[in-house]
């Protein structure tokens, strides 16, 4: 069964055209979480929520086939985002109020620049934006001289150049 | 072909005849800024390539697969009704226009907006799927509530009383595969039908 024809299937909820989709993406998205530094069982589990957000999802889907891919990806990477955030997490334990924090703060990025940003990913070359979003996922420079078959040192330059060219394009973004 | 063979070329042309574009300082602070702005991109195709080609693939045992399927069905099925005589009336249309457009009686457009749903199978794909959108309801959506109605008893067996019999035994529910294949077939339609 082609993808197109999966699709529709999982939207009239055949139990069949669940499990041949599940059988094709799930070792892809499990493993692929667990490359990240997600614990399989986590993995598993955010496979299920996957699953489950992708069919509900799936009516609203176009086009056809390569949406509901998509989309199950996308929900898989932000899933995957939040549950590496709690795992960072430090433990933590009540602080006499008294004393100042000692822990520095972060604020979170500017979101006008965040939106830029993202714009710019958005009309960036297919390149640049290849290189930044799997830096961004965590990806390792030995993992991209594989992808892009080039060498290490080619790989600094290639994230180098990206990011000088996307950091002109925030400052233009903004300059509007 | 490859869908990163292009961008593989490219960043090879670009190390090897580009200058590096006019130096300036890195921004500090740009890669919070990635993380926040690539959780909202739509994976584009070569990104689903480049993982898929980086993963690598976990099975999953049997018993996670079953859960995950009973869940994502369990889920899917709560989905809202779709009020179609309250739209076909939001719309402007009686029940003889709506049934004009379908091609049908009155009375059999009475019936599949409320006891027999699965009437809307006698309807032409394409007079369905105009409707459809003209209601603003969405092909998919409405589809899937169908599917849900004609799935009908979870169970293969049901109980229930049966003159001269044991009323205690369970009784196979006998599968109705030719009109699986006709509502299967007639969804295909409508999915598929030009806007």
């Amino acid at each position: 069964m082609d993808d197109e024809a999966l699709h529709e299937g999982i939207i009239l909820l055949e139990e069949q055209a669940l499990r041949d989709w599940q059988a094709r993406h799930a070792p892809l998205i499990v493993g692929w979480l667990a490359k990240r530094g997600i614990p399989v069982s986590d993995a598993e589990e955010i496979w299920n929520d996957v699953l489950a957000t992708t069919v509900k999802a799936a009516p609203g889907l176009n086009p056809r086939g390569i949406s509901l891919r998509r989309y199950a990806f996308r929900v898989a990477r932000n899933l995957a985002a939040d549950r590496r955030e709690k795992l960072n997490r430090l433990s933590t334990e009540p602080v006499d109020e008294g004393m100042a924090d000692p822990r520095p703060r972060m604020s979170a990025p500017d979101p006008r620049r965040v939106g830029a940003l993202r714009s710019c990913l958005e009309k960036a070359l297919a390149r640049d934006r290849l290189v930044m979003e799997m830096t961004a996922e965590g990806t390792t420079v030995d993992e991209l001289c594989e992808l892009l078959e080039i060498e290490p040192g080619s790989v600094y330059q290639v994230q180098r150049r990206a990011r000088i060219r996307l950091q002109g394009c925030i400052d233009e973004e903004l300059a509007r | 072909m490859s869908d990163l063979e292009p961008t593989r070329r490219e960043i090879r042309a670009d190390l090897a005849s580009n200058p590096e574009p006019a130096g300036r300082d890195l921004d500090p602070e740009f890669e919070r800024l990635l993380e926040a702005a690539a959780a909202e991109l739509e994976p584009t195709d070569e990104w689903l390539e480049a993982i898929e080609a980086l993963a690598g693939p976990t099975d999953l045992s049997s018993a996670v697969a079953d859960a995950a399927i009973s869940h994502a069905l369990r889920e899917a099925r709560s989905i809202e009704h779709p009020d179609l005589v309250a739209l076909r009336v939001a719309s402007g249309l009686s029940v003889a226009d709506a049934a004009r457009r379908l091609g049908i009686s009155s009375r059999a457009m009475e019936q599949i907006e409320s006891k027999r749903p699965m009437g809307w199978l006698q309807v032409q794909a394409s007079a369905a799927a105009a409707y459809l959108d003209l209601l603003g309801v969405r092909r998919g959506q409405f589809l899937r509530w169908l599917a849900i109605q004609f799935a009908g008893p979870r169970s293969e067996f049901a109980y229930g009383y049966r003159p001269r019999e044991s009323p205690t035994a369970p009784v196979p529910i006998a599968a109705k595969p030719a009109l699986a294949n006709e509502f299967r077939a007639w969804a295909s339609m409508v999915m598929s039908e030009a806007r």
